[in-house]
Parts: C-alpha cells; sequence; structure tokens
C-alpha cells in the first residue's frame, strides 16, 4: 500500500508540475488555447522526461472562479516500460487548476487553490528492478539550492479516475475504479500533511505471486487526515468503509462480503510495512472490534509479525461463527449447535505465516448460551460463563472453565468449571460440575432396563475425559471420575417388574481406582449409602427392604465391552426385611461381601444376626447365620442348585422351625455344614424335634444326581440321640419325595379311612449309623439303641439294632416299604436274648397268634423270629404272603399250671407230684399263610420226656401231636379250637427222632428242615 | 375183679381189632395201596397254577413263584420260592427277603398236563388247574 500511496502522490506531484509550468508558460506568453498547448507541449522537455501531450490549454475563470485557472484538454504521459501493458502513465480527459504563479516561481512555493481531474486514469507500473514508470520528472544534479519547492493544496480533487498499479518487484498490483479524491494540504521536502479521502467504486488489490491473496471491495470510503513522511511514515486517523469486502488467501476467505468499517490512529512504516494501530475500531459486519498494537510483514518472506490487543462487543455467535475461515478452526464446529453472546478480549501475539500461527487469548464472557453436539445428548440452554481461552495454533490450544452455569432438559441446572486441553485436538477436560437433576428428564440417557426414573438428584462431578470430535462421544472417554450423588424421593421401575424405591440415597462413585481390594481389575469404586431402600416387584409379590443400608462396591472397567462384568461389594445392613408370595423374612444386622468374578461365579460371605420369617405356615429363627459361599454358574440347567452349583459353608445357632401343621417344634441349636453339589458335609448338626434331641454328623452326597433325577440323595451318617419319638419322626419324614401316584393313593386312603399308612422317603439312599439312648416307638420305649438304618428310595431298613428294653436285649434286623399303598411290605428279623416270655407277649402280641403255647411257659428265653409279609393300607395282614421262621430256645422254664396243662398231664398220666419245670426247650417254627408249623422239639418236664409238633392255624383251629417217650411211649393229639380242644391218646409221632440210629427217613427230613430254619435265622444274627 | 376182666375183655377186643388191621395193613401193602412211592413226571409241573384265587408258577429250573389275587397281590408282586419234586414228595422252600427259608412239605397225588394235586400232612388239600 505505501508504494501506491507514494506513487499516487508522486503522480499528483508531477501532474501538479506539469501544470504549474503551463500555467507559468500561460501566464507569460500565451492566452489562446493553441499557442498555450503549442507552449505547454514544447516546454514540458524541461520538466518530464517522459512523452507528454494536451490536446488543449485554455484559460478559465469560471471553474476556478474567483481565480483564474488552466483548463486543460486530454493530457496524456507516455511513459513505455518493458513489462508494461500500457505506455501510458496518466491520461486526464479534463483538469483544471489554479495556482499562484508567481509564487510558485518566485517563492518556489505552489499554492493550489484549486485543482481537479476528470474522467481518468492512471496506470502506475514498477519493473522487477524497482524502477517505476512514474519518475518522469527532469532532475538537475547541479542544483544544489537549499530552498525546496512547497506545495500547499487547497482544493485537489479527482473524479472518476482509475487507478492501475502494479509492482513487478513485489508481485503486487491494486486497482481502484471510478475513485474520487479529494486532497487537501501542504507537500513541503518530503513531508505530505493533511487531509485526503477517497471514493472508489471498486478497490482491489492482490499478490501476484503463489500467495494469491485477494482483497476487493466495493463502495470503498476512505479518509485520512495526517501526515506522510518521506512517502513512507504514515502518522493520522485513518477512516475506512468498504461495503461488500473480500478477503481470501488462496481459497480461504477471511472476509466474505461483509462490511467493514475501520477507524484508526495509524502509525505506519510503509518500507518495512510495520503499522502501530490504536484506537482502532473495526466493524465487520456489526460485529465490533477494538485493536491496539502492532502489525508488521517481513516483505522478505511475507511472514506477520503481530502485537494486538483486542476487545470485542457483545457479539452473536451465531452470527460470528461464519465468519471464522474454516481454515482455523476446521470441521471442530460442525457437529456443535452454540449461541449466545459472547464477548471477548485478549491479546494477538506472534507471527502469522505457512509454518507458525500467532498466540491468541482471549478471556471470554458468554452469556445467554445455548449449546449443543450431534453426539451429546443434552443441549445446554441459559448458559452464563467465563473462560480464559488461549488459542496456540502451532501447540495445544487450552480452554479454562472459570464458572459456568446452564440449564438443561428445562429444569435442571449444571454448573462447571475446569480446564479443556488441546481445544482443537483431542481434548482432555478436567472438569468440576454440579448438577441439581431431575431424573426422569434423563430417561434415555440412563439404562432402557430401567422403565421409569423418578427423583431428584445433586450431583457433583470431578471428572478427566478425552473428547476427539472426529470420533463418536461416549462414556468411554471419561478417563478419570469423582461422582458424588444424592437422590431424593428415588424411584425406579425395573423392566416393569421391579419397583425401587429410597427417600434419600447417597452414591459416590470414582473411576478409575488403583487399590485392588478384590483382585477383579478394579476400575469403578462405588459407595452407596442409603437410611431406606425399598424394592418391590410387581405385582407385588416380593419386597424388600433395608434400612441403614451400606455398600461399598467395586466393578472392572464397564467401558471396556471386551471383558465380563466384574462386581464386588462389601454389605452392612441394620436390617432387612423380605416378602415373597408367602415367604416372609427378616434379617438383622446382616453384612459381609460379595463378589462376582463374571456372571458364572460368584462368592458370598454373610453374617448377620437374628434371622426369622416363615415360609407359608412354616416359621423359622436364628439367632445367628453364617455363611461363606461361591456359586459357579453353569448353562442349560434348569434346577437352580445345579444352575449355581454352590459351595456354602453354614453356620446357625439356636435356630428354630416350625412346619405348617405339626405341633412339635424343630429346633437347631448349632448347624455346621458345608455343602456342594457333590458332597453335604454335616460337620455338627444338633437337632431336636418335638421330644427328640438328635446330634448328626456325616456326609450326604450323590446330590446332584438327585437333583437330576438319576439318582438317589446318598447319606452316611452318625446319629446320636438321647431321646427320639420315632412316631414324631415318621411322621415329619412320612411320605417325602413320593411319587405322585403313591401320594395319591395315600390322600384317597386318608380320605376314606382318616388315616394312612406311614409312607418311606423316596429318593434317598441314607445310611445311619445310630447311637440312640432311648427312643419311643407306639407305645413302646427302647433303649440303647445301636445300629444302621438305612433309608433307601422308599425302602426303610434298621440293619441289626441292638436295642433293650425292660422284657430283653434285642437285636432287630427290619424292612419296611411302600410299593403302593394297599400293598406295604414288612418284614423282620428279630432276635430276642434272655427276654421274659410273658413280657415278650406284652410287647409283641402277635406273638400270642403265632405262638399261643408259649403263655404256658414262664421264665427267660431266646427268640428268633423272622418274617414278613405284604400289608393292606390299613396295615391288616396280607395272609396269603405270610411266611416266617422263629427259634425259641428256653432253660430252666416253668409250665404254667393252666386248664390246658391239666388236660395234658391227665391225658399223659403224670404224676401229680410232677414238678412243672423244664431243663430246656428248643424249637423251630415255621409261619407260611396262615399255618403255623411247630417243629418236633424235645421237651423234659421231671421224669417225662416228649416230643411235641403240630400245627395251629391263625384262624386258632390246632392240631398238635405230644409224642410221650419216657417213661411210656404214647402219644397225645390235641386237634381243635383254641376254646374246644379235643385231648386224644394214641401213638406216639415221633418216637425216634432223637435217636440217630432208629430215625426214619421222614424223620431226617424234618431234622434236615429245622437245621435249614435255625440257618438262616443265625444267618442274620450280628456275631 | 369186675374192673379186671373190664380190662381184659377190653384187652381182647383191642387185640382182635390190631389184628384185624395188621391183617389189612399187610393185604393193603401187597396191592401198593398206601404206597408214596409214587412218581411224578415233573416236567408237568412247569407252568401256572390256578386254585381259586390262589396262583402257583413252577419253573423248570426248580424256582417258583405264588401269589393270591384275593389278598390283592399282582403276579409281578409274587413271592418266589424253589422246589423239588422226588416221587410224590413236593418239597417248597419259600425264601424269605430278610434271609429266612420257610419249607413246606406236600405229598402230591396227581399231576397231569392240566390238573395238580396235593396235600400236607395235616390234612390240607389242594387242587390247581393249569392256566394256558
Amino acid at each position: 500500500m505505501k508504494k501506491g500511496l507514494k506513487i499516487g502522490l508522486i503522480s499528483f506531484g508531477s501532474l501538479l508540475a506539469v501544470i504549474i509550468i503551463t500555467a507559468a508558460i500561460l501566464l507569460l506568453h500565451i492566452f489562446s488555447p493553441s499557442k498555450l498547448a503549442k507552449i505547454v507541449n514544447d516546454q514540458a522537455d524541461r520538466f518530464l522526461t517522459c512523452d507528454f501531450h494536451i490536446d488543449n490549454v485554455g484559460l478559465t475563470f469560471f471553474k476556478t472562479f474567483p481565480k483564474v485557472g488552466l483548463d486543460l484538454e486530454n493530457v496524456v504521459l507516455k511513459n513505455p516500460q518493458n513489462g508494461i501493458v500500457s505506455d501510458t502513465l496518466l491520461y486526464a480527459k479534463s483538469c483544471v487548476a489554479s495556482l499562484n504563479i508567481r509564487d510558485l516561481l518566485k517563492n518556489k512555493h505552489a499554492e493550489i487553490n484549486d485543482f481537479s481531474l476528470t474522467d481518468g486514469l492512471v496506470n502506475l507500473y514498477i519493473d522487477e528492478q524497482g524502477n517505476g514508470n512514474f519518475n518522469v520528472f527532469v532532475t538537475n544534479p547541479d542544483d544544489t539550492s537549499s530552498e525546496k519547492y512547497t506545495i500547499d493544496l487547497q482544493k485537489v480533487k479527482a473524479n472518476n479516475l482509475d487507478v492501475r498499479y502494479l509492482n513487478a518487484q513485489t508481485k503486487q498490483k491494486a486497482i481502484a475504479k471510478e475513485a474520487d479524491v479529494t486532497v487537501k494540504g501542504t507537500f513541503a521536502e518530503n513531508l505530505i500533511d493533511g487531509h485526503a479521502e477517497v471514493d472508489a467504486k471498486t478497490v482491489l488489490f492482490a499478490m501476484a505471486d503463489s500467495t494469491l491473496l485477494h482483497f476487493s471491495g466495493d463502495d470503498v470510503q476512505v479518509s485520512y487526515d495526517g501526515s506522510f513522511t518521506n512517502f513512507n511514515m504514515i502518522d493520522g486517523q485513518l477512516n475506512a468503509d468498504i461495503q461488500d469486502a473480500v478477503l481470501r488467501l488462496d481459497t480461504t476467505h477471511y472476509l466474505d462480503g461483509m462490511d467493514l468499517s475501520v477507524s484508526s490512529d495509524v502509525q505506519a512504516d510503509l518500507s518495512n510495512l510495520h503499522f502501530d494501530l490504536q484506537n482502532t475500531l473495526l466493524n465487520i459486519d456489526k460485529q465490533e472490534l477494538a485493536v491496539n498494537g502492532t502489525v508488521q510483514m517481513d516483505t522478505s518472506n511475507h511472514d506477520i509479525h503481530t502485537d494486538l490487543h483486542y476487545k470485542t462487543g457483545d457479539w452473536k455467535i451465531e452470527e460470528i461463527l461464519p465468519m471464522i475461515p474454516r481454515v482455523l478452526i476446521g470441521n471442530k464446529l460442525d457437529d456443535m449447535q452454540i449461541s449466545g453472546d459472547i464477548a471477548l478480549e485478549g491479546d494477538v501475539q506472534g507471527t502469522f505465516s505457512d509454518t507458525q500461527k500467532p498466540l491468541i487469548t482471549s478471556d471470554v464472557a458468554w452469556h445467554r448460551g445455548r449449546f449443543a453436539m450431534k453426539d451429546l445428548p443434552l443441549d445446554f440452554e441459559k448458559a452464563d460463563g467465563l473462560f480464559d481461552l488461549r488459542l496456540d495454533l502451532d501447540n495445544q490450544s487450552d480452554v479454562t472453565v472459570k464458572s459456568l452455569s446452564a440449564t438443561t432438559r428445562k429444569r435442571n441446572k449444571i454448573t462447571a468449571s475446569g480446564t479443556v486441553k488441546n481445544l482443537l485436538g483431542k481434548m482432555l477436560l478436567d472438569i468440576l460440575a454440579t448438577g441439581n437433576l431431575h431424573i426422569d428428564d434423563f430417561k434415555d440417557l440412563l439404562p432402557k432396563d430401567f422403565t421409569q426414573y423418578k427423583g431428584k438428584a445433586d450431583v457433583n462431578v470431578k471428572t478427566q475425559l478425552s473428547y476427539d470430535p472426529e470420533t463418536k462421544f461416549s462414556i468411554k472417554n471419561i478417563e478419570k471420575a469423582d461422582i458424588k450423588g444424592q437422590f431424593d424421593d428415588l424411584e425406579l421401575l425395573y423392566h416393569d417388574t421391579l419397583r425401587i424405591l429410597s427417600p434419600d440415597l447417597h452414591v459416590d462413585l470414582t473411576f478409575p481406582v488403583t487399590e485392588r481390594p478384590y483382585k477383579i481389575g478394579e476400575w469403578l469404586h462405588a459407595k452407596i449409602n442409603t437410611p431406606n431402600l425399598m424394592l418391590f416387584s410387581l405385582p407385588q409379590k416380593t419386597a424388600v427392604t433395608t434400612t441403614a443400608s451400606h455398600l461399598d462396591a467395586y466393578t472392572n472397567n464397564l467401558l471396556d465391552s471386551t471383558i465380563q462384568l466384574k462386581l464386588a461389594t462389601a454389605y452392612q445392613f441394620d436390617e432387612v426385611s423380605v416378602t415373597m408370595d408367602t415367604i416372609n423374612a427378616r434379617l438383622d444386622a446382616p453384612k459381609g461381601t460379595f463378589v462376582m468374578h463374571n456372571t458364572d461365579r460368584m462368592l458370598l460371605d454373610y453374617t448377620s444376626d437374628i434371622v426369622t420369617g416363615n415360609i407359608g405356615e412354616t416359621r423359622f429363627y436364628t439367632k445367628t447365620l453364617k455363611l461363606e459361599g461361591e456359586t459357579n454358574h453353569r448353562d442349560g440347567e434348569e434346577n437352580v442348585l445345579l444352575s449355581w452349583s454352590p459351595k456354602v459353608k453354614m453356620q446357625l445357632s439356636k435356630a428354630t422351625v416350625n412346619f405348617a401343621g405339626v405341633e412339635q417344634t424343630l429346633s437347631i441349636p448349632d448347624l455346621n455344614v458345608d455343602f456342594n453339589p457333590q458332597k453335604c458335609v454335616l460337620k455338627k448338626a444338633n437337632i431336636g424335634f418335638g421330644e427328640s434331641n438328635v446330634s448328626i454328623t456325616g456326609t450326604v452326597t450323590g446330590i446332584e444326581p438327585y437333583l437330576r433325577d438319576k439318582g438317589l440323595l446318598k447319606g452316611n451318617l452318625e446319629l446320636v440321640a438321647n431321646y427320639l419319638n420315632l412316631n414324631e419322626l415318621m411322621a415329619l419324614v412320612n411320605g417325602l419325595n413320593a411319587p405322585d401316584s403313591l401320594t395319591a393313593q395315600a390322600e384317597e386312603v386318608a380320605k376314606e379311612s382318616g388315616d394312612s399308612p406311614f409312607i418311606v422317603p423316596f429318593g434317598v439312599d441314607v445310611n445311619m449309623n445310630t447311637t440312640i439312648q432311648k427312643a419311643l416307638y407306639e407305645e413302646t420305649v427302647f433303649n440303647n439303641i445301636a445300629g444302621r438304618v438305612y433309608v433307601k428310595d422308599g425302602v426303610l431298613v434298621l440293619e441289626e439294632m441292638g436295642l433293650t428294653n425292660e422284657a430283653a436285649r434285642m437285636q432287630l434286623t427290619a424292612m419296611y416299604r411302600t410299593p403302593r399303598m394297599n400293598h406295604l411290605f414288612l418284614g423282620f428279623d428279630f432276635h430276642l436274648l434272655d427276654i421274659k416270655i410273658d413280657k415278650l407277649i406284652a410287647m409283641i402280641p402277635e406273638v400270642d397268634t403265632i405262638l399261643p403255647m408259649l403263655k404256658a411257659f414262664s421264665g427267660n428265653a431266646e427268640f428268633h423270629f423272622a418274617a414278613e409279609t405284604y400289608l393292606k393300607s390299613n396295615y391288616d395282614i396280607k395272609f396269603s404272603t405270610l411266611r416266617g421262621a422263629a427259634a425259641i430256645n428256653g432253660h430252666d422254664l416253668v409250665v404254667l399250671d393252666n386248664e390246658t396243662y391239666k388236660n395234658i398231664a391227665k391225658k399223659l398220666l403224670f404224676s401229680k407230684k410232677t414238678q412243672n419245670k423244664i431243663d430246656s426247650l428248643s424249637t423251630e417254627i415255621t409261619i407260611f399263610r396262615n399255618e403255623v408249623d411247630v417243629y418236633p422239639f424235645l421237651l423234659s418236664i421231671d421224669k417225662y420226656s416228649a416230643i411235641i409238633s403240630g400245627r395251629h392255624n391263625l384262624d386258632l383251629t390246632y392240631d398238635y401231636n405230644i409224642s410221650l417217650l419216657k417213661p411210656i411211649r404214647i402219644g397225645l393229639d390235641i386237634i381243635g379250637l383254641e376254646d374246644r380242644l379235643k385231648f386224644k391218646v394214641g401213638k406216639a409221632k415221633y418216637a425216634t427222632l432223637f435217636q440217630p440210629e432208629k430215625r426214619k427217613v421222614v424223620e431226617a427230613n424234618i431234622l434236615e428242615l429245622k437245621t435249614l430254619i435255625n440257618k438262616t435265622l443265625q444267618a442274620n444274627v450280628r456275631p | 375183679m369186675k374192673k379186671t376182666n373190664y380190662i381184659i375183655q377190653k384187652a381182647r377186643k383191642g387185640l382182635q381189632v390190631g389184628l384185624l388191621i395188621c391183617c389189612l395193613v399187610l393185604l393193603m401193602g401187597g396191592c401198593d395201596l398206601f404206597s408214596h412211592d409214587d412218581k411224578f413226571d415233573k416236567t408237568l409241573l412247569s407252568g401256572k397254577w390256578l386254585s381259586g384265587t390262589l396262583y402257583e408258577y413252577y419253573a423248570p429250573d426248580g424256582t417258583g413263584y405264588t401269589w393270591d389275587i384275593l389278598d390283592d397281590v399282582t403276579e409281578e408282586e409274587a413271592q418266589p420260592f424253589t422246589w423239588t419234586l422226588e416221587n410224590a414228595t413236593l418239597t417248597q422252600i419259600h425264601k424269605m427277603e430278610m434271609g429266612g427259608n420257610v419249607p413246606k412239605v406236600y405229598t402230591v397225588t396227581k399231576l397231569t398236563a392240566t390238573t395238580f394235586e396235593y396235600h400236607d400232612d395235616y390234612g390240607k388239600y389242594y387242587t390247581f388247574t393249569k392256566e394256558q
């Protein structure tokens, strides 16, 4: 620009010189136009080195009234030069000037009172060597006069002037079309001082090199009031208005059709392109910008050095943003919608070049703002903020958020402060934010599993996050966060089935964390405290309420979708209440830890004080409960236990269970169990039920096959009891796991008869080694019971149970099973040692039916009785199935002196002095259907020996034979009904049975059968 | 004296009767009337026999089982025994699940393809017909 100004001034000076010369000639010699023109053209060579031509020169009084002036027509200056397009330096259709010639010649002072050019052209050119085509004045090197010309411009005007400028050296060109120029001032030596105004229809400036800098404007109005020294130094006030301004560098538009106005106190060094701008006020499309400082362009490399301070007015962001060249901000703002009033004040310092950009700092005030971003699901309104912006395009641009407040989704207030590093790249935000939020307003952002949100939250968030505008923003961008939230009247609905309520919930989230208390790759630490938490399933069949709840939880990286969720928490509650269908439970002071390594493996550590509740009408209570467990989930399992495969160590104390419809209380003073699907170890299980009190230890196996219905639940247990009421125990386990068909039959029987038989539990294979001090069955008390009890899938076996009562020492092996309700199997092998016969009959009345003769004896005997039969549902014997074998060995018995004995003694001619003592008695008996066969046995009473044998039927008909061997051989048949027996003397039936040398075949067979019976009975006797 | 004569007369009568019986026994023994040495074809025993509501099944291998539908017992619920048939003596040994044995000895009086009869020493008779 300084070149153009210089050239303009020089041109103007040259023109002025020509006019002065012309005027002088006119004044001195010639007054006619033709003569004046001839004189001027002839004299021009004295002043000009270029071709000079004026068509007409005349005097004018009107145009310069009241002074006389010259009126020149078609003034042409030509100065051809290499590289120049046109050789015309100056052309003016009309030129009018009035000046004081005498003052000019005498005092070398040109006072131009009036000078105007009309309809002209100025074509300025500087070649590559720096020679301008406007250096057309003759200079006299011999002129050493100290006096210099001065010019006083009273009124200089140019109308409709086109000015073209081309500098081949600096590759600059400029064009001003239809320019009107007004100049008023003085020119002395190298100092121009005055006021100039330029109005041009079009102004264009461009670089003719690869810079591709372009500036243009229409309706340009420029005024300058100041000095211009040495055609280089400018010091004045500049005002400019430019319409439709375009500033383009390469393809980047810095101004694009904008209206500009500038006012500035300018000091400029044109040769060095150094500008010092003070009180500069720039208005770009009504956006005001005040600038102070310096700008300098390095002419060698076109670098622009800036040191500016700026301050804007209140800009409308939505109006400003389109003005910002895309090259400066790229596509950073493409996905943003930002508006509001923004005011900036700051500095621009540094160099602007191809490789450098100046540092721009700014204090930014943002008011009444609105902000939205494509991937940010929240819009912010009513934003007010103060920011410190540091825009360093060469390095990193940062923003400090000094304060920011806004509302989002109409009624949610947030505030924030912090920093944003690398604003124009991958941003790193360090934000401290608070929010007063209505949770339901953010429903769309929260997990879709929850279908309803209600409540308010005061949230404090301290977070570090990164954001790359090139990629979609997600929560993964959060690198560190500490979130504290207080929720009031929280109400959540999960899958429309679970309602979660808390009037007051505190949440403290921190991530990432460095501590590793659970070794699960801890990333998130969550502390949750609430005085009340309620969970209801809908419809409200399940409800869980907690008081004083404290959760201290960790999860692994929730943002890493490639890893499974891991969760660990310590928990503590004052109280937890659970209601689920007919289940109610209350847990006092539960606490412990829960660790979920993944959705398949979980660990639980639980302790609590009192646990009480009910399942239906079954009530339970425990004073303490401790659990240690882990689960390993397996897919494809329908059963919950198999699916979760729990391993549990459970201890409880002073527990009780009251079963529905059972009067007795199940008490568990101590229970210590290790459980897993393969094995359950009862380390200690003290159990009381009704009057019974047992201690059980041992293992239960086969749980998994049992749950799959592929095997039996196997138990190997030690049972020790002080007292066991078998009646109660049997009632407790009656029908356990029985097949549906059997249960239905039992119900039918109970309906018909009011009672149903005992059904042995099914699905189990339990082996119990028992030691029972006292047991009650029916009305009989047994003492010191020891032996094994098996329960195997509907079969109950008592194996070699040793027991005593007041009548005898006993060993019992028994089996009871319930294949169907009207076909119950009962078998037993009863071995009674040293039993009092009368007590035996009292204890087992059925013995009198089987062995009615036994009541004729008194004393102790050994009784071995094995029998089995099927029973009807009312326990009636199915006689067709009755089988039995018995052996009786007695010593020192007394035959009771009853009516039957008297009849026998009479028929066999016993002496009245006969002592009714029996040394020994040994007999075998079989029972088949309703037949009781007494195999022949030898009986000695006093001096009499007899063999007794026979049969009686269970209908109480008798067919017995007494073969008296000593002192005479005689037989006695006893036949008939019990109360009408017939005694018939006859032959001794077994005279030689116990005389081997005389024994007959039949008798031998009988003895073999006796041996067979005895052997098989003895086989069941425990050594 | 009167009593003594009475006893002597009684003894004589008894002796006469005894002698008469001895003669009859000798005669009957000669014609094998009381012989228990009847032999029956045990192969005829195989199969299911029915006497009223009582069933017995004999297998050729010496096993068998019995049930009585009067007591609501089905064949599947029948109780086992082993059997032997020596001449006319049928021995059933009924096995108890608990381990005992209950032997029963019968005398077979008839065994054909369709009829099976036996009795025990206490005069209990059974007549079975073959079930197809």
